[in-house]
């Protein structure tokens, strides 16, 4: 999931995804194993790539305050870029879209095969990093908009399923 | 004035940090300590440290503060001895001074004839050219308001166009071409008018990056006035100082005892009685010499107050009960020494990269820093919201140390510790400030921080900085680490991380 931030005013983006056990964070390029211990009141250990520091941290709606390294930030959330399966930040939607540009690794799924919520539909690459797109919901594969190893722009249609039946 | 009825309570008719300070001393003293407070304040430090707090009323939040008919029948109800009115608000309100001593309690400052002689800024711009004290060459437009333009002109260019009834650099411009200067004194006569309710106006030598020095004095009801040395508040944004410090580190030895002296002298011819300050501005002649002239005298307890604490020692609060108790002040001016170095920094909501605009918000976290040489008058507790309603400084950090480069360091230092989450602060331009090279190799005049620009807009931002902000943001959000994607253990087995 690719979140789009805004910091002190600076747009910034960030995607986080976790490998096993282990968070990373994929930023300007570069991904690198992140780790935040809970802030108890007397500050939170942030570990980037092993270098670990502390930092204060307090949250209002969508906005995350920050204190590190003797400065402070205001990082107001903007948004989940489109993409398929805002999982707790929206809506499912019908489309699986790619949150950096990329090239895809593998394609598990064909069109009118069934898929249940958290399938593998699709294995991209992204910033030398490898990730699973993963089935928002259950449903029916409408098509297929990749192959693999062809290259494609952020939030190009991945995958796309049947939509549901309006409910009455 | 002299008091017979000993002081046994003290109301504090003020709020935030200094409301907070003064009732500390007062209960050190083993004084009943009673704050009034708004709703607004409900929450603030000053009502955990008073004994008694009284909630007062107003259409707004500061007209509550400035109720003075309020907080006296307040006052007399809480059956209190003494009124302390802190800084602003009633502080230099002769009419407040009067009203509290004919309700039969002892206002800690100094006479109301005092407070009017100097509350008036030409009457005081008088009162010490008088008696011999430098003050800058002027016009005064009361002398003689149909002439007033022409004597303004021959002050020359550059001069500096201010409110009679001003103060706090509200309704002041400099005026540098004297073509300009009848259509400057109209704009100067109506923000008179709108921020005073008196359009009447003088102009004044403008000294070119001039410094602002000002000097402590303490005087007793039995005649005894002394000088407790000097600050230097050069630091300005807006005509408002942020950053004080003492000593000055502008004035050589015989400048630093002129000025303290010629400072003394004043306060000895009002027969000044509390604490006072005098203000000087300071400034280097084209010739190298100095020059350095009166500016006005506030009559009350100032902001800025601590760094003459940390310097010489004296609780100066504590002081001020003791001479409303009518004691001696018991030492003489060869006592009062100053030692090493005192830097204090004002913590404002404001947004240094938005001109200083006010900024607002609830206070989530607030991790003060402390440590040896560290010191910090808070005027907000966490979880308090910070409005607009009043003046935006959060809190004061005063630091000393055996010099001012220690000093410096310790600031720095300190700045760095101090967490403020929830409402953005000028810590971050404080810190730029003190690190900048003149503020450290003392060059400062009361232009300096419109000169930097750089200071201001200081990026924060560097990639790596970006990068733990951002991972500290999204793991801290819940949603966000639930949305996160899961990686196969397959996928990661073969190789996720490339190179």
């Amino acid at each position: 999931m690719l979140h789009r931030f805004d910091i002190n005013g600076e747009p910034a983006e960030a995607f986080l995804t976790k490998i096993g056990d282990a968070w990373w964070l994929l930023h300007n390029g570069e991904s690198r194993e992140v780790s935040l211990t809970r802030d108890d009141g007397f500050g939170a250990t942030l570990s980037v790539n092993g270098a670990t520091q502390t930092v204060h941290i307090a949250r209002q709606g969508d906005t995350v305050f920050i204190h590190s390294g003797g400065q402070h930030f205001e990082v107001s959330y903007q948004d989940a870029v489109g993409l398929y399966g805002a999982v707790g930040l929206g809506r499912a939607g019908d489309h699986a879209r790619a949150p950096m540009p990329g090239s895809v690794l593998s394609v598990s799924v064909q069109a009118g095969q069934a898929v249940s919520r958290g399938d593998v539909m699709v294995v991209i690459e992204s910033m030398k990093l490898e990730m699973a797109i993963k089935a928002d919901r259950d449903g029916v594969v409408e098509s297929v908009h990749v192959i693999a190893g062809r290259t494609f722009d952020r939030d190009a249609l991945l995958v796309s399923l049947h939509p549901l039946a309006e409910e009455v | 004035m002299s008091n017979a009825k000993p002081i046994r309570s003290v109301l504090v008719a003020n709020r935030g940090e200094i409301a907070a300070r003064i009732l500390r001393t007062v209960k050190a003293h083993g004084l009943r300590g009673s704050v009034v407070y708004h709703a607004v304040d409900a929450g603030s430090p000053a009502l955990l440290i008073a004994d008694q707090a009284i909630e007062i009323t107003g259409i707004t939040p500061v007209a509550a503060y400035l109720d003075g008919a309020q907080i006296i029948a307040a006052a007399v109800q809480a059956g209190v001895d003494a009124i302390h009115p802190g800084y602003g608000f009633l502080s230099e309100n002769a009419r407040f001074a009067r009203a509290v001593a004919a309700a039969g309690m002892v206002f800690i400052g100094p006479t109301p004839d005092v407070i009017d002689l100097m509350g008036d800024k030409v009457t005081a711009r008088n009162f010490v050219a008088a008696r011999g004290f430098p003050v800058a060459p002027s016009a005064i437009e009361d002398d003689d308001p149909a002439t007033f333009l022409a004597r303004a002109r021959a002050v020359g260019a550059p001069l500096l166009i201010k409110p009679a009834a001003g103060g706090g650099g509200k309704g002041m411009r400099i005026v540098r071409d004297l073509a300009t200067l009848a259509e400057e004194i109209g704009r100067a006569r109506s923000e008179g008018q709108r921020y005073f309710g008196d359009g009447r106006l003088y102009v004044e030598r403008y000294i070119e990056r001039p410094r602002h020095i000002e000097v402590q004095v303490l005087g007793d009801t039995h005649g005894n006035v002394v000088h407790i040395w000097e600050r230097e508040c050069s630091l300005q944004r807006r005509f408002q100082k942020i950053v004080e410090e003492s000593p000055s580190p502008a004035l050589t030895s015989a400048d630093r005892r002129d000025i303290c002296e010629a400072a003394a002298g004043i306060a000895r011819g009002a027969n000044y009685v509390g604490a006072g300050t005098v203000e000087f501005i300071y400034g280097i002649r084209p010739d190298g010499s100095n020059e350095f002239y009166f500016l006005e005298m506030n009559t009350r307890l100032q902001v800025e107050h601590p760094v003459t604490e940390e310097t010489t020692g004296f609780d100066l609060v504590s002081e001020q009960l003791r001479i409303a108790a009518g004691e001696p002040l018991g030492y003489s001016q060869n006592d009062i020494v100053s030692r090493g170095h005192a830097i204090e920094l004002r913590i404002y909501a404001e947004d240094a990269t938005r001109d200083f605009s006010p900024t607002t918000g609830r206070v989530l976290r607030l991790r003060p820093p402390s440590g040896i040489g560290v010191r910090v008058d808070s005027g907000i507790c966490q979880g308090q919201t910070v409005t607009t309603a009043f003046d935006p400084m959060l809190a004061k950090l005063i630091v000393s140390g055996k010099d001012r480069a220690e000093a410096l360091a310790r600031a720095d230092a300190a700045l760095a510790e101090f967490v403020v989450l929830g409402c953005r602060t000028n810590i971050e331009f404080l810190r730029a400030l003190i690190n900048d090279d003149d503020v450290v190799a003392g060059h400062m005049h009361t232009g300096l921080i419109g000169e930097k620009s750089a200071l201001t807009t200081a990026d924060l931002q560097t990639p790596d900085r970006q990068r733990q902000i951002l991972a500290a943001a999204c793991l801290s959000v819940a949603p966000i680490r639930e949305a996160a994607c899961a990686i196969p253990q397959v996928h990661a087995q073969m190789g996720a991380w490339r190179n």
